[in-house]
C-alpha cells in the first residue's frame, strides 16, 4: 500500500521539474523506502501520475539495480566485491555474512529478516573493504565486525 | 533545399542537407545493412550493422543516424568495415537460440540473410543455447525470445506507431528482454493485437501463428488490396499461396503508414462462419443445394409473385461500389423498388468529409463525438493517440461509455457539445471526428465548425459513403413487403436487427456465409468471398481505394455484377 | 613542494556548515564572479587556465562549455556528474562528504559562466547519506539567498536539485545521465548531436564532474595563470585528486598537481604496500583503464604521460595490486561488473562483455580451452570503438592489458585448474 502522505509528494515531484518524467526517479525512491519494492500496483499509481505507461514505469524501474519488484529482507547487506575490496578481503566478508545468515549472494533468509547481495564498487575504496547495510556505508570491515553486528541485529528482530 | 555533395563509395552524390548516410546511400543505391533501422521507425543506431568508415574520423559510425556533410568521403564495405559487422553479427548470433533450420523465418530473416552476404560459415563461440522463454498467450502471434535480437523495431512500432505503448524492455546488458506492460505475458498485457510488432520484427522472435511455415517470401504471390473491415480502407497486402490468403501485412505506402488493426489483419482469416460456395434453395421447407439456373429461376418466380408493390431490396454498407450500383440500378431503376441500406447511417450529410489521418498527425485539438474510434475505427484511434503523445488535446463527446475516453483530455455529454464546439474554434487546426450516435440536430450544432475543421465521418459500414451518395437509407422496416432481397456479402447482422427482423413470404440473400438470415431464407445466392471479390469503395477521406482479389473463387460464388447481369436476363 | 587547494579545508570541523564555511573564505569567489566578471569572461579564464575534466576523459572543460550556442531561445542546464561509480573511484564522493559547499560554490560559478538558471547535480542512489549533506546545504544557501532569484542580490537566479541515481555506472556517461535524470533508462544516446547542442529536454546542456567544478572558482579568485602555472605541463594544469586503493599501506584521497609520479603515490604518500609485498601492477585511472607493471611505475600521473604508457589518467582512481593476486581473478572480476553494467543497447557491448566474463569465469575455474586467450584478445579488439559510448572500450581495454601483460599466468590457468597464485 501506497499510504497518502507519499502519494502526495509523489504527486508533488511531478511538477518539480522541468519535465514531469524526471520526478519518476525520485518517486521511485520514495516508495521503495516506505514499501521495500515497487508494486505491481505502485506500477500502475506511478504511470498515472507521470502519464506514462506501465511498460515505461517497469523500463525505467528494471534497468536500475537498485530498485526491487519483489519484497527483500529488511536488513540489506550489499558486498561490494570489486577490485578494490577484493583486494582487501572481501571475499572473506561475503563468505562470513553467507554463513551465518545461512544464505547464498542474492538470497533472503526464510524469516525475511535477511537480505545478501554482491554489489558493485560503491565509492568508497579507500575503507575498503565496504558493506551497505540498507542505506549505511560500513567501512573497513571485518569479519569479526560483522559477527557481532548480526548478533545484534538479530536480537533486535 | 540545400544539397550537400559526398561520396559513397567513390560514387558521388547529392543527398539534401540533413540527410543521413544510409538515406544519401539509398540515393546512390548503395546498400548498407540496417537491422535497427527502418524506414517508418525512429532510429536508434543502436545495432552498429550499419556503421560505415568516414574519411579522416578516427571512429565508424552508423549510416542511419550520422548526418552527411559537404565533401564527406564515405566507405561502405571496407576491410575494417566487413570485420566489424562479422564481429556484430557474430555476437548476435551467439547470443540466443538462432538455430535457423527450426525457425520460421528462415529465407525470410533479415538477420539470416546478412549472415549469408557476410559468409558467416562458423560459430566463433562454443554455442550456449541459453533457455528463453516462448510467449505464446495471444491468439494471432507468438514471442520467442530465442530469436530476439533486441533491435527493438517492435517496440517503437507499438509506442511510435500504434501508439499503444505496450511493449518495452526490461533489466539491462545480456539480460535484457523484450516485455509487455509491467512484465505480464501478452495475453494479460494491454496489447490490442494490431500486429504492428509482428509486421517489423526482423528475424522470427514475433511469428504469425496462422501462416508460419506456409511458404517464404519467395513462394507467395503479394496483392494488394484495401482492408474492408470499416471506412478507413487501410492499404493491405494479402499474402497468398496456392489459392490461400495466408495472412494479411499492412501497405506502408497508404496513408495507414503500415498500420492494422485486429480487425483488418488476424479476424478476416479466423474465419469460424460456414462458406456459402452453392445456391441454396428451399424444398420442402429444407435448404437444399442447387444449380445457379434452380436457384435464380425460384428467385425470379419469388419476386413476380411480390411484384410490383411488395418487393423490397436492402444492401450491406459492406458491398463494393460497383456491386452497390449494379443493385440500385437493377431493383430502383429497372424495378422500381425501394432499395435501403442494412447498416445504420451518419446523421449531417451536411457536414464535410474532408480530413484524413494525416489532419490528424497535424491536429492540436481533436474532438471526438457520438463514437469510438477505438472500437469501430481502430487504425484512426490509434492515429488519434499518437497525436495525443505529440501534444494534441482530445475532447471526447459522447453518450455511451467508451475506449476513447481513457485517452481523452475531458469526457463531456451530448448536452455540453456546444462547449466543445466552442473549445474548437479556439484552436489552430482542429479536427472533428463524428460517429453515428449523433442526432442530426447534434450534428447540425457541428456543422458550426465547418471551414474551421477537419471533419471525419465514423461511417458506420465500409462503403456508407457510396450508399449516402447513391441515397439510401437506412430500412426503417419493410412490413408491408412480401419479398425481401438481402445483398449481405460478408457483412455480420447485429443481434437486435435479427430480433426484430420479421420474415416476409419470401427471402433471397445474397451471402458469403452462413448466418441466421440465410438460415431463414428461401433462396440463398452464394457471394464471392472476401478475398475473392474485385472493385472499389469510398473510404473516409472520400476516396476511392481498390479492393483486389487475391485468389480465384473456389466455390460457384458470383460477383454481384455477374448476378445481376443473368438476372436482368431473366426478368425480361 | 604543493600546497593543497580544493582539500584545503577538509581537515576542519563542521565544514558543511555554512557559517564554518564562510568563515573560511567560501562564498566570495562567486560574489566576486557576480560583481566583476561578465559569463563570457569567466568562460574565457577557464579556457585559458587550461582545465581539463576530472571525470574521466580529460576533456577541456572551457571549450566544452564554448559549445553551448549563442542566442539559443531555449535554456541551459548545467549538469553535476556525481555518479561517481568507476570502480577504484572515490574522489567526489570525499569532496560532497567534507566541502559540500565548495560544490555548489563551484556550480555557481560555472552556471553563471554558461549562463544557467538551472543546475542538477546527479548522485549515485548508493549515496544516501552524501544526497542528504547536499541537500542540506542547498537549504543553507537558499535560505541566505545564495540560491533561488536574484543570487547575492546580484542580477542572476540560480535553482539546484539534487536528483538520485538508482544503481547503474553507465549514468556516468554524460547522455546516459541525461536520459535518467529525465526518468528514462540510463541508455546513451547516439551522438551527435552533442549535450552542448541538444542535451537535458533536448536543451543546451553542459555535464561536469564534481571535481572539475570546484577548481573552477579557484581560477576565478586566482586568475587563469596561477592555475596554468601549477603544475610544470601547459597540458596538465591545476591540482588533482588522487584516490588510492587496493594494497597499500595509506589508502586515501589525495591532491598534488600533475607531476606527481605513480611511484611517488604508492611508495611516499602512500607508504608502500601492505605486509611488505611486492608489487604486481597498478590500475592508475579507474577500473576501465590498462594496467601498469612495477616496471612503468616511474610515470607523472598526469593526462599525457600516461597516455603515452598506454594507459589512461581516467578519474585517477588508483588501484594498487601487490604480488600473491591472481591477475585471472582480477580479470574475471573486472569483467563481470562490465556484463553487469552494460545497458543492453548494442550488441558489441551487451554480448561481448557477457562473452568475456563467461570466458574468464570458465579460465578461472580451470574449464577454459586453448585458443581462448586469442578469443578474448580478438573480442577485446572489436568492442572498441564500435559502440554508443565508450562503455565497451572500458571493458575491452583493461581485459586485453591484463592478457598481454600477465599471459604466462592466464596460460597456466589454462594449462591446469586451480589456481597457483593464492
Amino acid at each position: 500500500m501506497i499510504s497518502a502522505a507519499t502519494k502526495e509528494k509523489v504527486e508533488a515531484l511531478a511538477s518539480a521539474f522541468p519535465q514531469r518524467r524526471s520526478g519518476l526517479m525520485p518517486a521511485l525512491h520514495l516508495i521503495q523506502q516506505e514499501s521495500g519494492y515497487i508494486s505491481p500496483e505502485a506500477t500502475v499509481f506511478l504511470s498515472q501520475v507521470f502519464e506514462l505507461s506501465r511498460a515505461q514505469i517497469h523500463e525505467t524501474i528494471t534497468f536500475y539495480h537498485m530498485f526491487r519488484t519483489r519484497p527483500a529482507g529488511r536488513f540489506i547487506f550489499q558486498v561490494c566485491t570489486n577490485v578494490s575490496c577484493m583486494l582487501r578481503g572481501s571475499e572473506e566478508i561475503m563468505q562470513t555474512l553467507s554463513e551465518i545468515l545461512g544464505i547464498q549472494p542474492g538470497e533472503t533468509t526464510p524469516d525475511g529478516q535477511f537480505t545478501l547481495q554482491e554489489t558493485e564498487c560503491l565509492a568508497a575504496c579507500g575503507a575498503a573493504p565496504v558493506v551497505q547495510l540498507n542505506e549505511e556505508y560500513l567501512e573497513h570491515v571485518t569479519c569479526r565486525q560483522i559477527r557481532e553486528l548480526i548478533a545484534e541485529l538479530r536480537k533486535e528482530s | 533545399m540545400s544539397k550537400v555533395n559526398l561520396k559513397i563509395n567513390g560514387k558521388t552524390v547529392q543527398a539534401p542537407a540533413g540527410s543521413t548516410i544510409l538515406e544519401a546511400a539509398r540515393l546512390a543505391e548503395v546498400d548498407i545493412p540496417v537491422l535497427c533501422h527502418h524506414p517508418k521507425l525512429a532510429n536508434l543506431g543502436s545495432c552498429r550493422i550499419c556503421l560505415v568508415e568516414i574519411a579522416r574520423q578516427p571512429n565508424l559510425h552508423p549510416a542511419c543516424t550520422y548526418p552527411v556533410f559537404e565533401g564527406m568521403e564515405v566507405q561502405t564495405e571496407s576491410p575494417r568495415v566487413v570485420e566489424m559487422r562479422k564481429f556484430v553479427l557474430d555476437m548476435l548470433f551467439s547470443e540466443r537460440n538462432h538455430h535457423c533450420m527450426y525457425c520460421e523465418m528462415s529465407g525470410d530473416c533479415e538477420l539470416q540473410n546478412l549472415a549469408y552476404r557476410y559468409r558467416m560459415d562458423r560459430w566463433s563461440f562454443p554455442s550456449p543455447h541459453p533457455h528463453m522463454p516462448v510467449d505464446a498467450t495471444r491468439k494471432y502471434f507468438l514471442l520467442d525470445h530465442s530469436r530476439c535480437i533486441l533491435c527493438r523495431r517492435c517496440l517503437r512500432a507499438c509506442s511510435d506507431l500504434a501508439a499503444n505503448h505496450t511493449l518495452g524492455v526490461k533489466n539491462r546488458g545480456a539480460d535484457t528482454m523484450i516485455c509487455a506492460d509491467m512484465d505480464l505475458s501478452f495475453g494479460e498485457s494491454s496489447c490490442v493485437s494490431c500486429g504492428t510488432c509482428l509486421e517489423v520484427c526482423p528475424t522470427g522472435a514475433l511469428v504469425d501463428r496462422r501462416s508460419a511455415y506456409m511458404g517464404r517470401t519467395a513462394e507467395v504471390q503479394r496483392v494488394r488490396s484495401s482492408c474492408a473491415a470499416c471506412s478507413l480502407g487501410c492499404g493491405v497486402e494479402l499474402v497468398v499461396r496456392g489459392g490461400q490468403v495466408l495472412r494479411v501485412e499492412s501497405d506502408w505506402d497508404r496513408h495507414n503508414e503500415g498500420v492494422l488493426c485486429v480487425a483488418g489483419r488476424f479476424e478476416p482469416l479466423e474465419q469460424t462462419r460456414e462458406k456459402i460456395t452453392r445456391p441454396l434453395v428451399r424444398r420442402d421447407g429444407q435448404l437444399q443445394e442447387a444449380t445457379w439456373v434452380e436457384a435464380l429461376d425460384a428467385l425470379v418466380s419469388g419476386l413476380r409473385q411480390a411484384a410490383p408493390g411488395g418487393i423490397r431490396a436492402v444492401t450491406s454498407g459492406a458491398v463494393l461500389s460497383e456491386g452497390m450500383n449494379e443493385f440500385v440500378n437493377f431493383f430502383k431503376g429497372k424495378m422500381g423498388v425501394p432499395v435501403h441500406l442494412l447498416e445504420p447511417a451518419l446523421a449531417g450529410s451536411e457536414l464535410a468529409a474532408d480530413g484524413g489521418l494525416k489532419d490528424v498527425d497535424a491536429a492540436d485539438f481533436i474532438l471526438v463525438a457520438g463514437g469510438d474510434p477505438l472500437a469501430s475505427h481502430r487504425v484512426l484511434g490509434y492515429r488519434i493517440k499518437r497525436a495525443i503523445d505529440k501534444g494534441a488535446e482530445v475532447w471526447l463527446v459522447s453518450g455511451k461509455e467508451t475506449e476513447m475516453a481513457h485517452f481523452a483530455a475531458r469526457c463531456l455529454g451530448l448536452a455540453e457539445l456546444d462547449s466543445a464546439v466552442a473549445h474548437c474554434m479556439e484552436s489552430r487546426s482542429p479536427v472533428v471526428v463524428y460517429g453515428a450516435d449523433l442526432t442530426a440536430r447534434e450534428a447540425g450544432r457541428l456543422a458550426r465548425l465547418r471551414g474551421k475543421a477537419r471533419f471525419i465521418p465514423l461511417a458506420p459500414s465500409p462503403n456508407g459513403h457510396r450508399a449516402q451518395v447513391l441515397g439510401l437509407e437506412p430500412a426503417a422496416g419493410w412490413a408491408g413487403a412480401k419479398a425481401l432481397f438481402v445483398l449481405l456479402e460478408s457483412a455480420l447482422l447485429q443481434e437486435g436487427w435479427l430480433q426484430e427482423f420479421r420474415r416476409p413470404q419470401f427471402l433471397a440473400v445474397y451471402a458469403s456465409c452462413r448466418s441466421p438470415l440465410t438460415d431463414q431464407a428461401d433462396v440463398v445466392l452464394p457471394a464471392l468471398q472476401w478475398y475473392e471479390r474485385q472493385g472499389t469503395f469510398i473510404n473516409m477521406e472520400g476516396r476511392n481505394v481498390d479492393v483486389h482479389q487475391a485468389v480465384e473463387p473456389g466455390g460457384e460464388g458470383w460477383s454481384v455484377q455477374k448476378l445481376f447481369d443473368r438476372l436482368s436476363g431473366c426478368m425480361t | 613542494m604543493f600546497t593543497k587547494i580544493l582539500t584545503r579545508n577538509f581537515d576542519q570541523p563542521d565544514l558543511h556548515e555554512m557559517e564554518v564555511y564562510e568563515k573560511l573564505g567560501g562564498y566570495r569567489m562567486i560574489r566576486q564572479a557576480l560583481r566583476r566578471h561578465t559569463p563570457e569572461e569567466i568562460v574565457q579564464m577557464v579556457q585559458r587556465s587550461g582545465l581539463r575534466g576530472r571525470g574521466g576523459a580529460g576533456f577541456p572543460t572551457g571549450i566544452k562549455w564554448g559549445f553551448i550556442p549563442r542566442n539559443s531561445d531555449k535554456p541551459t542546464y548545467l549538469c553535476v556528474n556525481a555518479d561517481e561509480s568507476e570502480p577504484g573511484t572515490f574522489k567526489d564522493r570525499h569532496i560532497i562528504l567534507h566541502d559540500p559547499h565548495q560544490l555548489l560554490e563551484g556550480i555557481m560559478v560555472s552556471a553563471y559562466a554558461i549562463q544557467s538558471r538551472r543546475a542538477f547535480i546527479y548522485i549515485r542512489g548508493e549515496m544516501a547519506r552524501e544526497a542528504a549533506i547536499l541537500n542540506d546545504a542547498i537549504a543553507q544557501a537558499e535560505k541566505k539567498n545564495y540560491l533561488g532569484h536574484r543570487i547575492f542580490g546580484e542580477d542572476f537566479d540560480l535553482q539546484i536539485q539534487v536528483v538520485r541515481g538508482a544503481g547503474a555506472y553507465i549514468c556516468g556517461e554524460e547522455t546516459g545521465l541525461l536520459e535518467s535524470i529525465e526518468g528514462k533508462r540510463g541508455q546513451p544516446r547516439t551522438k551527435p548531436p552533442f549535450p552542448a547542442v541538444c542535451g537535458l529536454y533536448g536543451c543546451p546542456t553542459i555535464i561536469n564532474n564534481v571535481e572539475t567544478l570546484i577548481n573552477v572558482p579557484h581560477i576565478v579568485a586566482n586568475g587563469p595563470e596561477w592555475f596554468a602555472a601549477i603544475g610544470k605541463d601547459p597540458r596538465n594544469t591545476g591540482p588533482k585528486l588522487y584516490g588510492v586503493s587496493g594494497q597499500v599501506k595509506r589508502p586515501g584521497v589525495y591532491e598534488f598537481d600533475m607531476t606527481i609520479t605513480l611511484k611517488e603515490l604508492i611508495y611516499d604518500v602512500c607508504g608502500g604496500l601492505t605486509e611488505n609485498r611486492a608489487l604486481k601492477g597498478v590500475i592508475p585511472g579507474g577500473s576501465s583503464v590498462p594496467i601498469l607493471l612495477p616496471e612503468e611505475i616511474d610515470v607523472a600521473m598526469d593526462f599525457d604521460s600516461l597516455a603515452a604508457r598506454g594507459t589512461m589518467l581516467g578519474s585517477a582512481g588508483v588501484v594498487v595490486i601487490g604480488e600473491g593476486t591472481c591477475m585471472v581473478r582480477v580479470a574475471r572480476r573486472v569483467a563481470q561488473f562490465y556484463a553487469f553494467e552494460s545497458c543492453g543497447q548494442c550488441p558489441p557491448c551487451r554480448e561481448g562483455t557477457a562473452w568475456l566474463h563467461k570466458i574468464l569465469q570458465r579460465i578461472e575455474s580451470g574449464g577454459g580451452h586453448p585458443g581462448e586467450l586469442d578469443l578474448l584478445a580478438e573480442i577485446c579488439d572489436n568492442m572498441k570503438s564500435h559502440t554508443i559510448c565508450p562503455l565497451s572500450d572500458a571493458a575491452a581495454m583493461p581485459i586485453e592489458s591484463y592478457i598481454r601483460k600477465y599471459r604466462a599466468e592466464f596460460e597456466e590457468h589454462l594449462s591446469r585448474p586451480g589456481c597457483a597464485c593464492s
